[in-house]
Order: C-alpha cells, then structure tokens, then sequence
C-alpha cells in the first residue's frame, strides 16, 4: 500500500528550478532513498513533504493527506534535518521527552525501546552540548523517532561523520525497517546501496530513474551502482 | 495550553542553565546598586539624590530589562541558527504556541529580576539607613515596571527573529547603551532641561520617571534653593503623558514583535 504519492511536483526559486513536475510513490514501511548529488533537488523534496517549504506546483498526497492539509500530515510525519537540531541546554533525557511530549502522550516503553536501541542509557543525564557529533546526530534520529512518527524523513544523517559512526547509525537505521516509512536522502552511494529498498535518482530537480539497485543497474546496463549512478546522472548533465 | 507550557519549559530551562542569565540579569543590577553605594560614600551628603536608592532602583529595574532584552534575542536567534525552530516548524506547534512559548519564560525572568532589584534596593535601604518604599509602594513599582518589561522582550523578539546570533547583540548593546543613557538611571536628566523633554518621549526615561513618582524620590538639586527644599517627583507633572506613551510603545512594539515572528515563520516555509 502506497503512502506517499508525488504527482508532478514542482518547486521554483525564483529562476531556478529545484524541482520540476517530479512523480513517484513510496509504499508502507519502506526505506526509500533519495540519491542525487549537491543541489539535486533531495532536501527541497523532503522539505516540501514534511511542511518546511511550499511546492510551486504538482501536489503530494502523505498518508491520505494532500499537501493542503499539512496540518493532519505534521501529525504523522517527523524528520531529522542536515544539521543537528536539538535543544544543546538539555539532556537526552529531556530532549527525548520534550519531543515525545509535542506530539503526545508518554510511553515508558516505547521509550526505552528507543534508548536502548541508539545505546543512549549511559548519556541520558548528559547535556546534548557535552556529546561528540556523532552521539548528537545519534540522539537527533533519536528524537525524530520518539514521537512514533509512521513516516521519518533523515536529511542526509550521516553526513560529515566518521566510518564507524556512520555504520553504527546505518545499524539503527536498518533496525527501523517495516516498523516506520523511511524516506532517506543522502549522496554516499554506498549508504543507499546498504539500506534502501528502492532508490530515486534526482539530478537538477529531475527525476532520472527509480527502482531497487539491481533495477538501476540493469537500467543502466553496468555491473556497479557507482557506474550506475556516474552514467545516468553524467548523462543528465551532458 | 499543554504544548505552550512544554515549550515554554524548554526555554526556561535553556535561559536558566544559561550562566549568562545570572551575569546580565541578576548579577549586573546588584553589582550596580553596590557600586552607586560606594559612589555614594564619597559625595557629600544631599548632593547626588540620584544615587539613593529611591532614585537609583527604578532606573535599576528599567536598565536590567534591556538585558533581559539581550538574552531573549539569543535565545530566538539561537534557536534560528542551530536548525531547532526549523524542527520544530514541521511538528504540530502553532504560530501562536510558538510566540507564548518564548514569552512566558521571558516574563518569568523579567518578574524575578523585578523583585530582586526591589528586594536589593530594600535591604541596601535599611543598611544605609536612607530607607526605599513601603510594601503598597512596592508593589505599585512592581506593576508600574510592567510595560517596560514588555517593551524589551518585544524588541528581544523582534531583533532575534530578524537578526542572527552574531548581529542580535550587537544591535542589542545599542539599545542597552541608550536605555543607560537616555533612561536616567544614573544620568541626572532633570538637569539637563530640553534633553529631559526629548528622553521623556522615549520609553526608557518614562518608566524610570514613573517608578520615581512611586518610590517619592527627588528630583536632583539645581541651586540652593532646591538642595533645602528638595522637590519630589511628581506624577501629576508629566506622569498621565508617559503613561500614555508607555502603553502606546508596549502595545506597538508587542503588535510588531507579533508581526515580525508570523512574518519570519511563514518566509521560512515558503
């Protein structure tokens, strides 16, 4: 069952256009990605889905919602941007709580499922300020997921983290799959590869191909994703 | 109500766990009451009734607002500059839940700094003798204060949403240098005969004017005549006009506050 459908979506910036009548659906439960290099239109398709910006055309329907009515879609939607986004005067404990409290009621349970499950329990009395980077963007995915969103948006998670970190949070991530609607952007192809059930390539606020690795590959008739990737976007720029 | 009390406690717990706060808010008027206390012990007596405590702790209060101005104006802009508001944009929060969940610990902070700086002018009172306010009177200063508590996190809003943490202070120690200056705290203004005029049309000299009608201060000495007969502050002089004029600016500079938030939110989302 489709949760997500995208028709003709359109987004301009004054001249440019960061997305031009992109379309595609995403089904229940899956871990999408969207794959595209810098300024690809990635993070502006997620904005658009998630209330931070305003599509300039085309529309989108979340969960039965269409984008007019985003207040019912915030309801069921959260997403954990670029940049760290917690409250560094609090504690895990506190930024967990405040974010579960915006969008409902406590759940003892729920929440130590999501402390165990990012290892937060040795931290939880830490201020957000006093953690490394990896652990705020750690305890950033955290908070997106406390409010039991049925669909998660992750703007680039792992960008500008070290390998290991980077593979711990893929672990988590992968942990997730089924239980939440996962739509992931990201331009480390390995990353994609490693996670997502089905991709889309977006380059200049194009969609240029959508399907599972294997389908992109054989579409682009190459043995690797990266070849994939290089010749249906080096095309697009050409 | 329940997510504005949410976010308000989240921001009142960001200000308090802010060692700033104590510096600016707390710390900063005690030091000064202090300080006018040891400028004191050096002037001749009846000389500089400014510096006495029914003069100086309204001038105290009004001063301290501004920088209760600064830290609302890091908070928001802050709060901008990391990515949180923009979060929080996409969860269920309202436009309005937003504004009050920032007020209400700003006015928290502005009530305790109130009752500090009166409380500190009581005591520094009762030791050198020179005495302050009775508790009506006190109280009286406490509501008359109000509008300009308002006034500064008004503008503590408006400079955090439209500027970015690095610009918010800056243009904020301007106004915390005119509030210094062209409040009257420390400055004897009702010596200095149209200057006076021109500061009562600002909201900063009215407030500490007022406070003064309060508290029965007097008015510094311009001659012989005036160091026998000191003459007390008034409220029938000028004090229906400031008032006036106080309200106007609270309820302009609120209204654009108001304007500049929705303003920015909606830019952010479009």
């Amino acid at each position: 069952m489709e949760i997500i459908r995208v028709e003709k979506l359109s987004k301009n910036y004054k001249a440019l256009k960061a997305l031009d009548e992109v379309s595609f659906s995403i089904k229940e439960g899956e871990l999408f990605g969207l794959l595209g290099v810098n300024g690809a239109g990635k993070t502006t398709l997620i904005r658009i889905l998630s209330g931070l910006a305003k599509k300039s055309g085309g529309d989108a329907v979340v969960d039965g919602h269409p984008l007019s009515e985003i207040d019912e879609i915030k309801k069921i939607i959260d997403i954990s941007p670029q940049e760290t986004s917690v409250a560094m005067n609090l504690t895990v404990k506190e930024n967990l709580f405040f974010f579960e409290s915006l969008y409902g009621s406590h759940d003892e349970e729920y929440f130590n499922k999501i402390v165990d499950s990012f290892s937060l329990k040795e931290i939880l009395n830490k201020r957000a300020k006093t953690l490394s980077g990896g652990w705020q963007r750690r305890l950033s995915i955290a908070v997106a997921l406390i409010s039991k969103p049925k669909i998660l948006f992750l703007d680039e998670p792992t960008l500008g983290l070290d390998v290991l970190i980077r593979r711990e949070l893929w672990k988590i991530i992968k942990s997730l799959k089924g239980e939440t609607t996962i739509v992931l952007t990201s331009h480390y192809l390995e990353e994609i590869e490693a996670l997502c059930d089905r991709v889309a390539i977006l380059s200049s606020g194009h969609l240029l191909d959508i399907g599972t690795v294997e389908e992109i590959k054989e579409h682009a008739k190459v043995n690797s994703f990266e070849e994939a990737f290089v010749k249906i976007v080096g095309g697009d720029i050409k | 109500m329940k997510k504005v009390i949410l976010f308000a406690k989240r921001n009142l717990t960001e200000m308090i766990r802010d060692p700033l706060l104590y510096i600016f808010c707390v710390g900063f008027p005690i030091f000064m009451i202090l300080m006018f206390n040891v400028i004191l012990h050096y002037i001749p007596d009846g000389q500089s009734p400014i510096f006495y405590e029914k003069s100086l702790i309204p001038g105290i209060v009004m001063f301290s607002y501004s920088l209760l101005m600064l830290m609302s104006s890091l908070l928001i802009s802050k709060d901008r500059q990391s990515a949180f508001l923009k979060r929080l944009f996409s969860s269920p929060l309202k436009a309005y839940q937003f504004i009050l969940g920032y007020l209400i610990p700003f006015i928290i902070v502005g009530l305790c700094q109130t009752v500090i700086c009166i409380v500190s002018g009581y005591i520094s009172g009762l030791i050198s003798g020179r005495g302050f306010v009775d508790f009506g009177n006190a109280c009286l200063l406490f509501i008359e204060m109000l509008p300009m508590m308002v006034i500064c996190i008004s503008l503590g809003m408006i400079f955090g949403t439209i500027l970015n943490d690095k610009s918010s202070p800056a243009v904020s120690s301007i106004f915390i240098c005119a509030s210094g200056i062209l409040g009257g705290a420390w400055m004897p203004l009702d010596t200095m005969g149209n200057f006076e005029k021109a500061c009562g049309f600002l909201p900063f000299y009215e407030s500490t004017y007022l406070g003064r009608c309060i508290t029965g201060a007097t008015h510094t000495p311009i001659d012989e005549a005036t160091t026998l007969n000191p003459v007390i502050y008034n409220f029938s002089d000028r004090g229906t006009l400031y008032l006036a004029l106080m309200i106007a600016y609270m309820v302009v500079l609120v209204s654009l506050s108001l304007f500049a938030f929705t303003n920015k939110m909606k830019k952010d989302i479009s």
